[in-house]
């Protein structure tokens, strides 16, 4: 993998981490029920729909495909896989 | 070769997570990264098709992917999955593997992405899992079909016996 793959992901795995640490903030800002875009961790797009977030993301000039970019459940959401 | 994994609270509990680039030519999805719960319950390796919206790969083009001839229970659902056969998985410390996996493209599914058993089989992977320390695992020996030609030949040539 080249070095900047590896940042790409390493950073990736930074936000997801932020994202999963800071439920309550996304509580805070009603976000639960939306896709939630995280990036340099901080919320940068957020929606009820996929798509709509990442149109939010390519307006700011961020590349989606490499964002990270989860479902906030709401609080006590058990799903068997 | 260890990977270490993050655990994460998702979904009802800690889950054990592992984020890869994912591309595929048959779905015109160049290169994006996609996070996985690495599932030992799950049989199957699946993404959702929410999770490919970012990637711009093409909605048609999955649609017209094959779908799975049985469907299986996910998510408290049954779903008729596609197969995709020309992921190709690139992730840290130079890891690289083609590997088909299914599409979940129905609407009302979970949006999640689940790596299941048989990529955990196909690499030759042991999954360790703590969720009380908070600490998981992908462990593969050096010498495995990763980096090993005569085992690769060995596993596929036991496949075919089967």
């Amino acid at each position: 993998m080249e070095g900047q793959e590896t940042q790409l992901l390493e950073k990736f795995n930074r936000d997801r981490e932020w994202f999963f640490d800071n439920r309550e903030v996304l509580k805070q800002r009603n976000l639960i029920g939306k896709f939630v875009a995280v990036s340099g961790c901080n919320i940068v797009a957020s929606n009820k729909e996929m798509g709509e977030v990442v149109s939010i993301l390519e307006n700011k000039g961020l590349e989606p495909s490499m964002t990270f970019i989860e479902f906030a459940h709401p609080e006590g959401s058990t799903i068997l896989l | 070769m260890k990977i270490r994994l993050a655990v994460e609270d998702h979904l009802g509990g800690p889950r054990a997570m592992i984020s890869f680039f994912v591309k595929s030519e048959k779905i015109n999805l160049k290169l994006g990264i996609v996070n996985f719960i690495v599932d030992s319950g799950s049989p199957n390796t699946m993404i959702s098709s929410e999770a490919l919206k970012p990637f711009r790969a093409s909605m048609i083009k999955i649609r017209r992917l094959e779908k799975r001839k049985i469907p299986i229970g996910f998510g408290g659902s049954e779903i008729n999955p596609r197969i995709l056969d020309d992921a190709e998985f690139i992730g840290l410390k130079n890891f690289k593997t083609n590997f088909p996996v299914l599409i979940c493209d129905e609407e009302n599914a979970t949006h999640a992405n689940v790596l299941g058993v048989d990529f955990l089989e196909e690499h030759n992977f042991t999954f360790t899992f703590n969720p009380k320390k908070r600490e998981a695992y992908l462990e593969i020996e050096e010498e495995s079909e990763l980096c090993s030609n005569d085992q690769l030949e060995k596993n596929e040539t036991k496949k075919r016996e089967k």
